[in-house]
């Protein structure tokens, strides 16, 4: 199973133009803000489409990209883990969705929040509830665009260690980020700049540091 | 609690049917009472799953088919339609393609409109719809000739009682149960759109089907409505919102049943009231209106708290 692609893509200003490939395991897509990973990811997950180039899915059963989720604020978490499960059926989810969503949120350690409203959790709550949403999908291509954000510390390892393990089951799992610190967790490897791939590979051969991003941390 | 509710039909549908100052006659309940209460059911089912469909493709708890001018535009094509059909003999079939037809249009207008801007601004343009809507109905009425317009009004105004007796009645509600099967049988996929279009699609749902199916439904449930009983306000805010609070969920899927339920409880006991509380009976959108209003005022309260 694996994802090739070759594509050009232009936003007002800014142009991707990007070819690679995603083989099984967990890739993390790094660059700095304004750089094209969430374009590269959209488009791999058929959510944009490419001006030119091609998208070639082989062996790819099922494919989910999670980003920015609207969400009532008095849904309760649960809720928001069972969006995962949409792509099951469209009949109302059922126990065996709940039970899915709620071991998904065990494994994220929120599974005690699974009758809280939205509006009363944390940012970093509110990520990993969305993290395991998207673990929820058991999707064999899962692109996720940025799941450390508002996460601290200790937490992006384990989710990056818990992304691992997923992808570790034959499937297919990329993250765009900019924590450096967390590369090691990573299979692969796809820097880009300026909408264009600069380095990609095992995340063994990265050694290319992230100042620009670092920076940005710095200031925020 | 929610076992109670269960119980809240067969009283409220009973006292609909037996309750009224003709007693327990058969002939009236046969003739009269059933038809309206009937009416009630199936308004109430398709007001209130039209009004859940139409907060989850807008993502807007205030949205309502009567609020949103979406039955004012419907109840004015189906009387343009009306008054063309009956060139042809088909007067009935015109007044229901034309309540569908107004329907489809008005909610496709909203959901183009709420993919450029706010809840605020289409909530004020659905409002805007609804007030000309209303000014050219009543502009719309002078082309109808004096002995069919009073027929006609009662269900222009939104009444349960104009609700027709017999087969039709029954066609109708039929017609209403496949629409809430339909939807239930989607319902999963019109919930995710609650995340927003691109986050459903990026979780694996038809967005394009779905958002096809929403406003499909949406409008078949208002047309229906519109057709049989008028443009009844308030049923379809309020009970999603009365749905949400009993089942302690949000998701659409997990509401769909209780909204359905709870709307055909809410216009039974709003019809009871204009019928048996008031010294003389008036449209029973002013009921809904004296409860639905504060209602939809409190909802609107919350919301600006929370941005």
């Amino acid at each position: 199973m694996y994802v090739r692609f070759d594509v050009v893509k232009k936003l007002g200003d800014f142009v991707l133009e990007a070819a690679g490939e995603l083989g099984e395991g967990l890739t993390c897509v790094v660059g700095p803000n304004g750089s094209g990973k969430t374009t590269l990811l959209k488009i791999l997950a058929g959510l944009l489409r490419p001006d030119r180039g091609w998208v070639e899915h082989v062996g790819v059963k099922a494919k989910v990209y999670v980003g920015e989720l609207h969400v009532p604020p008095d849904a309760a978490a649960v809720e928001v883990a069972l969006a995962g499960r949409s792509r099951f059926s469209p009949t109302p989810v059922r126990r065996e969705d709940v039970e899915a969503a709620r071991r998904y949120m065990r494994l994220l350690q929120v599974e005690d929040l699974a009758e809280r409203r939205w509006r009363t959790l944390s940012g970093g709550q509110r990520q990993r509830v969305v993290i395991a949403a998207a673990l929820a999908s058991e999707a064999d291509l899962l692109l996720l665009d940025e799941p450390l954000a508002n996460l601290h510390g200790d937490w992006r390892g384990r989710v990056m260690k818990i992304l691992a393990d997923y992808a570790a089951a034959g499937r297919i799992v990329a993250v765009t980020t900019h924590h450096g610190d967390v590369l090691r967790c990573c299979d692969f490897v796809i820097a880009l700049r300026e909408g264009r791939i600069t380095w990609r590979g095992a995340a063994g051969d990265y050694k290319e540091s992230l100042e620009s991003s670092c920076d940005r941390e710095a200031k925020n | 609690m929610r076992r109670l509710l269960l119980l809240i039909i067969p009283l409220l549908f009973s006292a609909a049917v037996l309750l009224g100052p003709a007693g327990v006659d058969p002939y009236i309940i046969e003739t009269v009472r059933l038809p309206r209460a009937l009416g009630a059911v199936v308004g109430g089912v398709l007001l209130s799953v039209s009004g859940l469909l139409l907060q989850t493709a807008l993502r807007n708890p205030l949205a309502d088919p009567y609020v949103l001018g979406v039955s004012g535009v419907a109840v004015l094509a189906a009387l343009g339609s009306y008054l063309l059909w009956r060139l042809w003999g088909l007067p009935y079939l015109g007044f229901l393609l034309g309540a569908l037809l107004g329907a489809a249009a008005a909610t496709a207008a909203l959901l183009l409109l709420a993919r450029r801007a706010g809840m605020l601004v289409v909530l004020m343009a659905g409002v805007l719809l609804s007030y000309a809507a209303s000014s050219a109905l009543q502009l719309a009425l002078l082309a109808l000739p004096p002995e069919e317009l009073g027929y006609i009004y009662v269900g222009l105004q939104g009444s349960f009682a104009a609700y027709p007796a017999g087969v039709w009645g029954y066609v109708i509600a039929a017609a209403a149960l496949v629409l809430v099967l339909f939807v239930y049988f989607n319902s999963r996929h019109v919930a995710a759109l609650l995340h927003g279009e691109e986050a459903a699609a990026g979780l694996g749902v038809d967005v394009k089907k779905a958002v096809v199916y929403v406003v499909g439904a949406a409008s078949a449930g208002v047309g229906v409505a519109v057709a049989s009983v008028g443009p009844v306000g308030f049923v379809g805010l309020l009970a999603p919102h009365m749905a949400r609070w009993v089942a302690g969920r949000q998701r659409t899927d997990l509401v769909l049943l209780e909204t359905a339920w709870l709307g055909a409880a809410l216009a039974l006991a709003a019809d009871l009231a204009t019928r048996l509380l008031l010294p003389r009976e008036l449209p029973v959108n002013v009921v809904l209106s004296l409860v639905g209003a504060p209602a939809a005022g409190w909802l609107l309260w919350r919301y600006v708290r929370k941005i």
